[in-house]
């Protein structure tokens, strides 16, 4: 383990006041509040150091993409064309749908402008003058408060032309999805700004090289943009004195299902599983035993009570197969059915596969089918092998990763909790009450 | 940048008409006509409550683009309607973590309230139940819709309390109707 316990124990004072800040206070930061805790400083920093040396700064600091996948921000800005030949673009993935993930809703609903900012040193960085911040349409609140923030810049001069008398120029838009999870890929959250069906792209080319309207784009996470003005605000030694080895840094938690105190938790990169649900998150519900939990977002294969020490980082998660991804945590205790769960997940993956790729579309398809038939008490004998070959052959096989992602549910489950996927076909039905689904 | 709309063209196009402030304001926005779809058809939604095939050959004159084009685009894009709805629109969010603090009784708790199950639509035209996949406020569950505020931590009483304030018209309907008032 790369932190001791001790070490974060003394960050954790520090962090209340990283990307969340405010955030306790549940209203929105206005400019006069965020201007008078350094707001805008960070960019007007950049703008005094230049082009270069901002993007070199970010490539040093290690900023670990908080999307999902970890990649280094600094990494996606230097692929970025350093010429004006072409008009380059920055957008902003505020599309959060993967199940159990909201981390960026209090950042878009209450820190508005900082997330601007971000976009700001990120447009800077990367001689773009044209940002889209992609919300998805669900988030009705988020995109008021977005679009509010934005009216407020213009006004103070912080967007539109000659920015600080620099000769900077930025505009930002905000461009609303309508429902559909495969938006948050990066090619297809494009080709929905473009107006048309979100359909992921083969790569290459990169987005860096032809993305939007066939020019260079970076598309970023809200929490990575966000970060970046606290960064230059508060200095490179800051945030590296956080995290774990190679992830350097915090980053929030969200934490949801069978645990008393759910909730965002923004923590240094590195703190275990076992810390995050029972100092944090106040333990299982009703003292229940734990049972399951996906550690980032439902796209990633479960961890269960053995794996619980592993440190939350984008590194060692990888190391048993699987992901830090969105650090959407969904906790569950020992009344859930997996099979049950399994089918909730596959009706999601089944519905929002757009459907380019076969083995996806088709794979997501059978596998509803029978999990389905499992839980009614109809499954056959050699569903489970049958389930085991399906999600063998998706994973690798369609162009983007939500074909993968369908898999999460089953891929270390199956193995692990074989038994009681057998019970449900030699039982004829699920052994579980599911006192959960009651509403009262 | 941005094209200038071509306003013969668009003479004719009641949707351009009736919206024409918000439309060339939203071509400001981009570099091309096509990309103004999906906000072109949110402002149709916002007006009519669904997206009916006439209104979408409209949009295909606005956004320079085919009549199919925007077809697949509906067509695409789950929240976008292409049947008519209720004034009020209930999204569930029947995701795990939703459905791990009872989401699935919610909806059983609305169908017997109701009457109606998922995509239906009330006889007095009053509520349509739809499916949402994970709405982002999975500390809150369970968690839906109600138009566009997002009601969280439901319980009965508290689906009851909606319910009653739709009924009596204290909350804002899904669509404004073509003359502002639905």
């Amino acid at each position: 383990m790369a932190n001791t316990k001790q070490d974060r124990r003394n960050y954790r004072p520090i962090l209340c006041e990283g990307v969340t800040g405010t955030l306790m206070n549940d209203h929105t930061e206005k400019l006069a509040d965020y201007r008078s805790r350094g707001g805008y400083d960070a960019i007007r920093k950049c703008l005094d150091m230049g082009e270069d040396k901002v993007l070199e700064l970010v490539k040093e600091a290690n900023v670990r993409g908080r999307g999902g996948a970890g990649f280094p921000a600094g990494t996606k800005w230097g692929f970025i064309p350093r010429n004006r030949d072409k008009p380059h673009y920055i957008c902003v993935n505020a599309d959060e749908s993967e199940p159990g993930t909201f981390s960026n809703r209090p950042i878009l609903e209450q820190r508005p402008h900082l997330l601007l900012e971000g976009c700001l040193i990120a447009a800077y960085a990367t001689l773009a003058e044209h940002v889209y911040i992609y919300i998805r349409k669900e988030y009705y609140e988020a995109t008021e408060m977005i679009k509010g923030a934005i009216d407020e810049a213009y006004q103070a001069g912080l967007l539109g032309k000659n920015i600080f008398g620099s000769g900077f120029n930025c505009d930002m838009y905000v461009h609303n999805g309508a429902g559909a999870y495969i938006c948050g890929e990066e090619t297809a959250l494009i080709e929905s700004i473009e107006g048309k069906r979100g359909y992921p792209r083969i790569r290459p080319p990169f987005p860096a090289i032809q993305g939007l309207y066939q020019c260079p784009t970076v598309v970023n996470n809200v929490e990575t943009l966000a970060i970046m003005p606290e960064i230059f605000r508060r200095g490179l030694d800051w945030y590296n004195a956080m995290g774990s080895k190679g992830n350097p840094g915090m980053t929030v938690y969200s934490i949801s299902g069978h645990v008393r105190k759910p909730g965002n938790y923004e923590l240094p990169l590195g703190v275990t599983m076992r810390e995050l649900i029972y100092d944090y998150a106040g333990g299982i519900r009703d003292n229940n035993n734990f049972k399951a939990v996906y550690p980032g977002g439902s796209s990633v294969p479960l961890l269960f009570e053995e794996d619980l020490d592993v440190p939350m980082d984008f590194d060692e998660p990888k190391k048993i197969g699987t992901y830090l991804g969105s650090t959407g945590i969904i906790v569950m205790d020992d009344t859930t059915c997996l099979v049950w769960q399994a089918l909730n997940l596959m009706h999601f993956y089944w519905e929002e596969s757009c459907g380019q790729c076969t083995p996806c579309r088709e794979g997501t398809h059978w596998m509803h089918k029978i999990l389905t038939r499992l839980e009614n008490g109809e499954g056959r004998q050699g569903d489970i092998e049958l389930l085991e070959s399906i999600t063998g052959n998706i994973v690798g096989r369609s162009i983007c990763a939500l074909g993968e992602f369908s898999t999460g549910s089953l891929s270390r489950t199956l193995p692990r909790f074989r038994e009681e996927f057998q019970a449900h076909i030699d039982r004829c039905g699920c052994p579980f009450e599911k006192d959960y689904t009651k509403f009262n | 940048m941005p094209e200038i709309m071509i306003e013969k063209n668009l003479a004719a196009n009641a949707l351009y008409q009736r919206h024409r402030e918000c439309i060339d304001a939203l071509a400001k926005n981009y570099p091309d006509r096509r990309s103004m779809l999906l906000p072109v058809l949110w402002m149709i939604q916002e007006e009519d409550g669904w997206i009916s095939e006439d209104i979408m050959s409209e949009a295909a004159e606005i956004c320079n683009c085919t009549t199919a084009q925007v077809v697949e685009v509906v067509s695409f894009y789950v929240m976008y309607n292409r049947e008519p709805v209720g004034k009020y629109l209930l999204g569930i969010c029947a995701t795990l973590p939703c459905a791990l603090c009872g989401s699935d009784g919610l909806f059983d708790y609305l169908q017997e309230k109701l009457g109606i199950g998922w995509d239906e639509t009330t006889e007095d035209g009053l509520f349509t139940i739809q499916r949402r996949e994970c709405l982002g406020a999975c500390s809150e569950a369970p968690v839906m819709l109600v138009n566009t505020p997002l009601e969280s931590k439901l319980t009965r009483v508290m689906v009851d309390r909606i319910l009653g304030e739709c009924r009596v018209g204290d909350r804002r309907p899904y669509f404004s109707g073509r003359n502002g008032t639905s």
